[in-house]
C-alpha cells in the first residue's frame, strides 16, 4: 500500500552539515523576549523554547 | 533549530546596562538548563552573539567611528585598535563558553545595523587604520570575528553568520560588497549563511504586516547563486506553504521564522501532522512582541497570550464542567469560547452575524492586514475541533440564555456618532459601511478621527489597488532597489502610484497625528499616508456637514473641506444591552472585550482579557 507523501517535503527534509544533520529546514529565528531580565530567567527561557517535535524531526 | 536572543560578548556591546552578556563560566553554567531542555526533546540550539555597537543604550556605546545613530541620543566612542582586538577575543571567549554551556553552535549577528555592519558600511566607518578606509579593511573586523569564533569553537560546532542583504540606509553596502563579504565569510569556516534585511534605523518597514509575505526571498535567491553554503531566508514568512514554496523554488535552503513561533510554538508539529489549519498564524502586528520590548515589558503575542509564559502554570482542566454561553464571536468571544471548551466546559457560541470574527472581519479588509483573516481561520478550526456549539446569525436575548450557568458577554462595540450638525447627511458614512463596501466613497474624502481606525480607513481609501505583483509594488512605494542599480544600501527614490483620492485625516486633539499609534509600526503607517499626500490636521473643531462639504475650524480659522464623503472613525461605545437583561434575569455573566471597555479598539486587550477569564473560570 502506498503511503501518502508527507506534507511540505522540502520544509521537513533534513539538512546534512557533515558532522551533524539538522532535522528540517526551519530555523526559529533570534528574538529578544525580555525573559532574560525577569526572575528565573533561564527556567523561563528553557520553557519558552519550542519542544522537540517543533524543532526536531517528527 | 533554535537561535537564542542576542548575548553580547562583552559589557560594552549589550543593548542596555545589565542586558544579556556571556563572558564568564558561571553564566555559561546557567545556560545548561536551556540546552538540556532542548536536547531532551531532540532539538538543536545555537546562541546568538550580538554586539550592538552604536545602538547600545548603555553608559557609553562604542563603534568604529564616533557617528551618532539616528535612533540613539548617545554618540558612540570610536574603538581603539587594541579594543577591537579585545572585542574579537571576547567573541572567541563567548563562543568557547557557549560550547561549554551545551549549545550546538553560535550565530554571529551581522545584520540589522549592529557593530559588524557599522564596520562594513562606509557611512558608519570613517577609520583610516587597518579597520577602515577601503572595503577590504571594512570587512576585516567581521571576518576576524568569524575566524576567531571558528578557532575557539573547534570543527564540529555549528557556526552561522547573519548577513545583511539590504541595509536600506544611506552609506550602506552595495550588492557587490554583500556578495564579496558572503564569499569571504564562507572561507572562515562558517556552516550556514543566515540573512537579514534593513538596519533598525531604516525608514522602510521590513517586518510589519503591510510587508508582503516572503518579500525578500528573491534576494536570498540572488545570494544563493554565488555562494556554496546553505542560505537561510527570513522576514514575513508565517505559513508552511509559503515556506515550502520558497524552498521548492530554490530561493533558500532554510527558512527562518521568529514571531510565528510566538503565535504558535507548535507550528512545525502541526504542519508536519497535516494540520496547517490549526496553526495560530503570526499577523505581524508587533503589538505584544516588539511593542512590548520597546516599552521595557516582556514579549508575548496578541493572538497567543500564552507566548513567553510557558514557565507559569498552565490552566488546569475544570473540576466542574458548566454550561456557558458566549455571546459575540469577535476576538474576545472566540478566545473565551475556545479556552473554556479546552478546559472542559460545555460552550455555546452565539453571534448575530452569520459568520464569526467581529471587528476582525473589518480589519482583514484593510490592505496590509489581510493576515487577520488567518486568525479567524485558526479559531474556526479550533471551534470545530473542540466541538463548540455555534449559533451564528442569531441575535439572543437574556430570556434565550436562561438555561446557562454563565454567560460571557462579548458583544463588542458600536461606532460612536459624534454630535456634529449634519451627521445625517447622505455623504456621511460609518467606517464599517466603508470597509464593507456598502457606502460609495468619492474622490475627496474627510475622515473624522485619527486613531487606529482612522489610519486603517485612510490606508484603505488611498490604496492604489491590488497589484499583480505585491512585492514589486511594496518595493516601489517604499523606494527599495533590490537590484542595487546604482546606489548603496539598496535605496532608490520611491515611485508613488497616482493618488486615487484626496483625503483629509482629522482629529480634535492638537499635536501630531498618529502619536498614539503603536511604537514599532505607527511611524511607517504615518509615513505611508504622508507619502500618499494625505492631509493630516489636528486641533480640529467640527462645525457641520452639508452639500458643500465638511465645515471645520482650525486655529480659529474657518475652513471648508469640499469633500464628497465624510467617514466617521470617531471611536466606539460598548454594546452591552444584553448585560442589562441578564442582570434583570439574575443570570451570572462576565463582560469581556469591547463590550467591557471600548475606549480604543484593542484586540490584544480583548483576547487577553477573555482568555484570562476563561483560564480561571
Amino acid at each position: 500500500m502506498n503511503r501518502p507523501l508527507p506534507p511540505y517535503p522540502h520544509l521537513l527534509a533534513p539538512l546534512d552539515l557533515g558532522f551533524l544533520s539538522l532535522p528540517n529546514r526551519v530555523l526559529m529565528g533570534s528574538m529578544h523576549t525580555g525573559l532574560e531580565e525577569m526572575d528565573h530567567p533561564f527556567e523561563r527561557m528553557a520553557a519558552f523554547m519550542p519542544h522537540g517535535p517543533a524543532t526536531a524531526s517528527h | 533549530m533554535i537561535v537564542t536572543g542576542g548575548f553580547s560578548p562583552n559589557r560594552d556591546g549589550g543593548i542596555r546596562q545589565g542586558s544579556s552578556v556571556l563572558d564568564n563560566e558561571a553564566e555559561a553554567a546557567r545556560h545548561s538548563i536551556i540546552t538540556d531542555a532542548v536536547h531532551a526533546e531532540g532539538g538543536r540550539i545555537c546562541l546568538q552573539l550580538l554586539h550592538t555597537g552604536r545602538y547600545s543604550y548603555g553608559r557609553q556605546p562604542v563603534a568604529p567611528s564616533a557617528i551618532k545613530a539616528p535612533i540613539n541620543p548617545a554618540t558612540p566612542r570610536a574603538l581603539s585598535d587594541d579594543e577591537i582586538l579585545q572585542t574579537i577575543a571576547d567573541y572567541a571567549r563567548s563562543t568557547a563558553l557557549a560550547r561549554q554551556a551545551g549549545y550546538d553552535g553560535v550565530e554571529v549577528m551581522g545584520s540589522e545595523g549592529y557593530l559588524i555592519n557599522q564596520f562594513l558600511a562606509p557611512g558608519t566607518n570613517l577609520r583610516d587604520d587597518r579597520w577602515g578606509g577601503n572595503f577590504e579593511n571594512r570587512c576585516r573586523f567581521g571576518l576576524e570575528v568569524l575566524r576567531a569564533v571558528r578557532a575557539a569553537a573547534g570543527p564540529d560546532f555549528i557556526l552561522i553568520f547573519r548577513l545583511s542583504l539590504l541595509d536600506l540606509v544611506e552609506g550602506g553596502s552595495t550588492w557587490d560588497e554583500v556578495e564579496a563579504f558572503a564569499k569571504a565569510a564562507e572561507g572562515t569556516g562558517i556552516n550556514l549563511l543566515n540573512t537579514g534585511i534593513g538596519w533598525h534605523e531604516a525608514r522602510i518597514p521590513t517586518i510589519m504586516s503591510s510587508v508582503p509575505r516572503a518579500a525578500f526571498s528573491a534576494l536570498s535567491a540572488r545570494l544563493k547563486k554565488v555562494v556554496k553554503l546553505p542560505v537561510i531566508t527570513s522576514n514575513r514568512i508565517n505559513d508552511p506553504q509559503v515556506a515550502e514554496d520558497i524552498l521548492a523554488r530554490g530561493d533558500a535552503d532554510l527558512v527562518s521564522m521568529a514571531r510565528p513561533f510566538l503565535a504558535d510554538a507548535a507550528f512545525v508539529t502541526k504542519a508536519a501532522a497535516g494540520r496547517a489549519d490549526a496553526i495560530n498564524t503570526c499577523i505581524a502586528c508587533n503589538q505584544a512582541c516588539l511593542d512590548h520590548i520597546f516599552a521595557g515589558k516582556p514579549a508575548s503575542c496578541l493572538v497567543n497570550p500564552d507566548a513567553c509564559r510557558e514557565y507559569e502554570a498552565a490552566a488546569p482542566a475544570t473540576p466542574r464542567a458548566r454550561k456557558v454561553a458566549v455571546v459575540g464571536a469577535g476576538p474576545a468571544g472566540l478566545a473565551a469560547a475556545t479556552t473554556l471548551a479546552e478546559r472542559g466546559h460545555r460552550v455555546s457560541l452565539f453571534d448575530a452575524a452569520p459568520r464569526i470574527g467581529g471587528q476582525f472581519n473589518y480589519a482583514c479588509r484593510i490592505p496590509g492586514k489581510e493576515d487577520f483573516a488567518e486568525t479567524l481561520r485558526y479559531f474556526r478550526t479550533r471551534l470545530r475541533e473542540l466541538e463548540v456549539t455555534q449559533q451564528l446569525g442569531r441575535t439572543v436575548q437574556a430570556a434565550d440564555l436562561a438555561g446557562f450557568d454563565h454567560v460571557v458577554v462579548a458583544t463588542g462595540i458600536i461606532p460612536r456618532r459624534p454630535p456634529i450638525p449634519g451627521l445625517d447627511h447622505p455623504k456621511v458614512a460609518s467606517y464599517i459601511d466603508v470597509i464593507e463596501g456598502r457606502h460609495p466613497v468619492g474622490r475627496k474624502v474627510a475622515l473624522i478621527g485619527a486613531g487606529g481606525i482612522g489610519f486603517d480607513v485612510a490606508e484603505l481609501l488611498t490604496h492604489p489597488g491590488d497589484s499583480p505583483d505585491p512585492i514589486a509594488a511594496y518595493r516601489e512605494e517604499w523606494g527599495i532597489d533590490a537590484a542595487y542599480t546604482d546606489n548603496r544600501g539598496g535605496l532608490t527614490p520611491a515611485r508613488m502610484p497616482a493618488p486615487v483620492r484626496e483625503l483629509w485625516l482629522l482629529q480634535r486633539k492638537t499635536g501630531k497625528l498618529g502619536a498614539g499609534l503603536a511604537k514599532t509600526t505607527g511611524w511607517a503607517r504615518s509615513l505611508l499616508l504622508k507619502k500618499r499626500g494625505v492631509h493630516m490636521l489636528g486641533g480640529v473643531e467640527y462645525v457641520g456637514i452639508d452639500d458643500a462639504g465638511l465645515h471645520i475650524r482650525v486655529d480659529g480659522q474657518d475652513r471648508l473641506l469640499e469633500v464628497d464623503t465624510v467617514v466617521l472613525c470617531a471611536g466606539q461605545e460598548p454594546r452591552r444591552e444584553l448585560a442589562e437583561g441578564l442582570t434583570a434575569a439574575g443570570t451570572p455573566f462576565t463582560l469581556v472585550g469591547g463590550a467591557d471597555v471600548a475606549a480604543e479598539l484593542d484586540a490584544k486587550r480583548a483576547i487577553w482579557q477573555a482568555t484570562e477569564f476563561a483560564r480561571q473560570f
